[in-house]
């Protein structure tokens, strides 16, 4: 465990050294791929998404926030052609997740649809304004939100199960309720929801913010269900990933639609983020996640700032 | 507080939005790397090379729309079987996963007579189902 930690602190220290060297991000940035074949820079990808696919499983953060900004600040693809791989990425993340999280109970229909239908529309909204922007000016705002994404982790407390609440008319209206079998308290555990309209509210937020940078979102599903909603960990957990398909299923068909979905590229990130969240969900009782969660906000805080560089042309 | 037809232990419609989730979404990946095997070994004719794609791959999307290197709206459609059009397809099936579990959804909950989410489904499909027509993005 040491030895893991020690790791990881080196190669986030090595790692934030090369990130913020702007002769780096240019060389990707400068050239279609460098003096590299292309086969060599679609290995890359696949390796990078397949241990990135470990890592977010680890950190319980979604593979499209940590792709997007640093496939578009490393690689050298259109930052178009990575949102709309960003969008693939989370969407088959949670699609590979989401069958066993529904039999078990987890993850909950009636609280993700009526959340997913506001959310699948702005997403189209953001997937289409995010098309029309200068990609400079997509990167720049991608810095800030990826840095503001890493603020929100470090300040936001996670509730495993929040206090019962009263629910209110649109949660009694629609009846979201529920009653799962939690394997760690070994009980089942009833909830209901609070402040509905606030949660929908911002999930049409969360679902622009999605589609225009082609991040997954459950950086954000999850307080939101979580802390304000007061709905128990594990079932924001679950069905963030059940919201996040179906946004994410709408607005990948904008970019598709625009020709920004390029397979030579969308595929392998798919295929290596799959095969790294299986390998990812096996290491996780191996790993502290509060270390790894801590690798993965400094990962997020550079990227980010090399996010903002790039966007400013630095 | 209304009786919830969906608590309890995987309850009946979560589990048939799960078993197409899983046919549908696995359905869809087999099918990318099948294609995609197919698409970087040159097994099939392609639209454009791979070549030319990776020479490109730096500029916007417009530009290569506007370059005629990749295909806008549901043009790709008129280059089936090429092989990278294959491979757009079967990430479309991926893509398309979440309508296909909506329409079992939508059915189980009019056996429930739970109209509510009858209609939340059902307006779902449309909101997606417009996203796929590319009604916004002519």
């Amino acid at each position: 465990m040491v030895l893991m930690k020690r790791i990881g602190m080196a190669a986030v220290l090595s790692g934030s050294i090369v990130m913020l060297l702007p002769g780096v991000a240019h060389a990707a940035a400068a050239m279609p791929g460098g003096e590299l074949a292309w086969w060599i820079w679609v290995c890359l990808l696949f390796v990078f998404s397949f241990f990135l696919g470990i890592i977010a499983v680890i950190a319980g953060v979604g593979g499209g926030v940590l792709f997007v900004p640093i496939v578009s600040s490393f690689f050298p693809f259109h930052i178009d052609f990575v949102r709309a791989a960003g969008l693939l990425v989370a969407l088959s993340g949670a699609l590979s997740a989401g069958a066993p999280l529904l039999r078990s109970g987890m993850a909950n229909l009636r609280l993700g649809l009526p959340m997913a239908l506001l959310g699948s529309v702005s997403s189209i909204f953001g997937a289409l304004i995010g098309l029309l922007l200068p990609a400079a000016f997509v990167q720049l705002l991608l810095g800030i939100v990826i840095i503001g994404i890493a603020v929100l982790m470090i300040m936001s407390k996670r509730s495993a199960l929040p206090q019962a609440v009263e629910p209110d008319c649109f949660s009694q209206l629609l009846s979201i309720s529920g009653v799962y079998h939690d394997t760690t308290l070994k009980q089942a555990v009833s909830w209901n929801i609070h402040r509905t309209a606030l949660g929908g509210f911002l999930f049409i937020f969360i679902g622009f913010i999605g589609g225009m940078f082609g991040l997954g979102a459950g950086f954000a599903n999850v307080p939101v269900f979580n802390l304000l909603m007061g709905v128990p960990l594990k079932v924001s957990v679950a069905t963030s990933g059940l919201v996040l398909s179906i946004n994410g299923s709408a607005a990948a068909w904008v970019y598709l639609l625009k020709g920004a979905v390029l397979p030579l590229i969308a595929i392998p990130a798919v295929v290596g983020m799959m095969l790294g969240s299986r390998i990812g969900a096996w290491l996780l009782p191996k790993f502290h996640p509060k270390s790894i969660r801590l690798v993965v906000i400094s990962i997020l805080v550079l990227a980010g700032i090399r996010s903002l560089l790039k966007g400013l042309g630095i | 507080m209304k009786h919830n037809p969906s608590t309890g232990h995987g309850a009946d419609v979560e589990k048939a939005y799960a078993r197409v989730l899983e046919r549908v979404s696995w359905a869809g990946v087999l099918a990318s790397v099948v294609a995609y095997t197919f698409y970087v070994l040159h097994l099939l004719p392609l639209s454009v090379s791979v070549e030319s794609i990776a020479g490109h791959w730096h500029l916007g999307a417009d530009e290569l729309v506007a370059r005629g290197i990749v295909p806008s709206g549901w043009e790709w459609v008129d280059y089936l079987p090429s092989a990278d059009m294959l491979s757009l397809a079967a990430l479309a099936i991926l893509s398309l996963t979440p309508v296909a579990a909506l329409v079992v959804a939508s059915a189980a909950f009019l056996r429930r007579k739970d109209y509510a989410y009858v209609l939340i489904s059902l307006v779902q499909i449309v909101v997606l189902a417009v996203a796929v027509s590319g009604v916004f993005t002519r």
